[in-house]
């Protein structure tokens, strides 16, 4: 395997783009990247892409690197013809060890109005905001994922609409199924909540939910344990019902959840929230809340995935 | 307040294969987004695509958030497998390599318009067509 690679790039108008890629394509089959120059922050809510685009590959540094590269440079040429081409830009690229190298630009991520999710490498740059440390290396509920943000925004906002900790917050109880990391219960006992049961099928998971919740100097309040709805209703734990039920999991296994008495374990009144949802897997999921008598207060969207805030 | 964007990064990458190596690599890390979890993401959902380039088009905000969604097939793809042909003229515009007829490009067009910068299926028909006849296809009735 390589340890070098040559990157080469273009930049081009948005109707040069797919033709210039299918170029490199041909010669980088692992793949070609097409990034925006510029972004307009005035386009839409949150941006448009505007200007040139950047496309560009990378060649393996072998044996094969100039014959390939001059066939590419023939190729452009030929594509030239029919339009105008930039010169191709090249750039010699070390092998890195990327699945770490991205740790060194990461930025903690600020969440809804009060929490900001700060690796166990970094300072919290944010004083004002409630820190949840977890390492966003980890494989699942780092706070790096939409559907965790998305859950995260929607615990906050019902949190924030009890009773402050000093008067009287002692109904506020949290029920996470398929608790991951632990960052949802981690997150709501630090928006106030009294107790927290945070379960998974997964005990690798439970373990690891434990030492977040540690390194986050949670010491009391929290309960873990291996398990699913099924072993809460059967009184396994301390809780077995909450006002606030949460699970970010994925659609599928939402539905089979609740034909397994998920909504037993939200109290009336109660708010459930689900997430891990794709778009296109909403309706499947009201249906199966409807049938138990849940309906929909809320509804969070970023990217393909949303989460359903629903009351019973 | 809704997010700001930072940049739009699109990779164009086989179905199931993300893998941390050039391009994912080198596009990603310096926008810290954490590459596993998007291999592992984009692995997972293009699973069952086996053989396919599945775009994946990532939005990265300013404040260090990212999120994706799947685009359909380049539509140099999709024009190689209507026309039969395995790779594109090296050659082009001089070498003719295979043939699209115009109902095949107003099928790539009608597939693609949700993800092509065009206000109408006309529009959009012209851009596929431009790809075509870059890649060295002859456009027939």
């Amino acid at each position: 395997m390589t340890n070098k690679w040559l990157e080469i790039s273009l930049i081009v108008d948005g109707e040069l783009a797919e033709a210039v890629a299918e170029v490199l394509a041909r010669f980088a089959p692992e793949g070609v990247i097409i990034e925006s120059t510029r972004i307009d922050p005035n386009g839409s809510p949150e941006g448009k892409v505007v200007g040139p685009l950047r496309v560009a590959a990378y060649l393996p540094d072998d044996e094969q690197l100039e014959e390939k590269r001059s066939k590419l440079e023939e190729a452009l040429w030929y594509l030239g013809r029919i339009r105008p081409l930039p010169h191709p830009q090249y750039q010699k690229i070390e092998q890195t060890d990327w699945s770490q190298a991205w740790k060194e630009h990461y930025q903690p991520i600020a969440i809804g109005k009060k929490l900001v999710i700060v690796p166990a490498w970094m300072d919290n740059p944010m004083p004002a905001r409630i820190p949840i440390r977890i390492d966003p290396g980890m494989a699942f509920g780092t706070g790096t994922h939409p559907t965790t943000q998305l859950c995260l925004e929607a615990i906050e906002e019902i949190a924030l609409t009890i009773p402050s900790r000093d008067e009287a917050k002692t109904d506020f109880t949290f029920i996470d199924i398929g608790c991951g990391s632990g960052i949802l219960s981690i997150a709501a006992l630090k928006l106030g909540a009294l107790q927290a049961l945070g379960v998974d099928l997964d005990e690798q998971a439970v373990k690891i939910a434990g030492e977040n919740a540690r390194a986050n100097g949670i010491t009391q309040g929290l309960e873990l344990g291996i398990g699913s709805v099924k072993e809460i209703l059967q009184g396994k734990f301390s809780l077995s019902k909450a006002p606030l039920v949460v699970a970010n999991i994925l659609a599928p296994v939402i539905i089979q959840l609740f034909d397994d008495g998920m909504g037993d374990l939200v109290i009336p009144d109660g708010v459930l929230i689900l997430s891990g949802i794709l778009a296109e897997q909403t309706s499947q999921v009201t249906s199966a809340s409807g049938k138990y008598g849940f309906r929909l207060e809320n509804k969070k969207i970023q990217g393909d995935w949303v989460c359903l805030t629903l009351k019973c | 307040m809704a997010k700001k964007l930072k940049t739009v990064v699109r990779l164009q990458i086989q179905a199931g294969k993300a893998n941390p190596a050039p391009p994912i690599g080198p596009a990603l890390a310096g926008h810290g987004i954490n590459l596993m979890a998007f291999c592992k993401e984009y692995n997972a959902r293009t699973a069952n695509r086996a053989g396919e380039v599945v775009p994946a088009e990532i939005s990265i905000y300013t404040d260090g958030s990212f999120t994706f969604v799947l685009k359909t097939p380049p539509a140099s793809i999709l024009l190689k497998k209507a026309a039969g042909v395995e790779k594109g003229s090296a050659l082009s515009p001089r070498e003719k390599v295979g043939k699209v007829t115009r109902q095949q490009i107003k099928e790539i067009a009608e597939l693609k318009m949700k993800d092509l910068n065009a206000i109408d299926l006309e529009g959009a028909m012209r851009q596929i067509e431009g790809t075509a006849r870059n890649m060295g296809l002859q456009i027939v009735d």
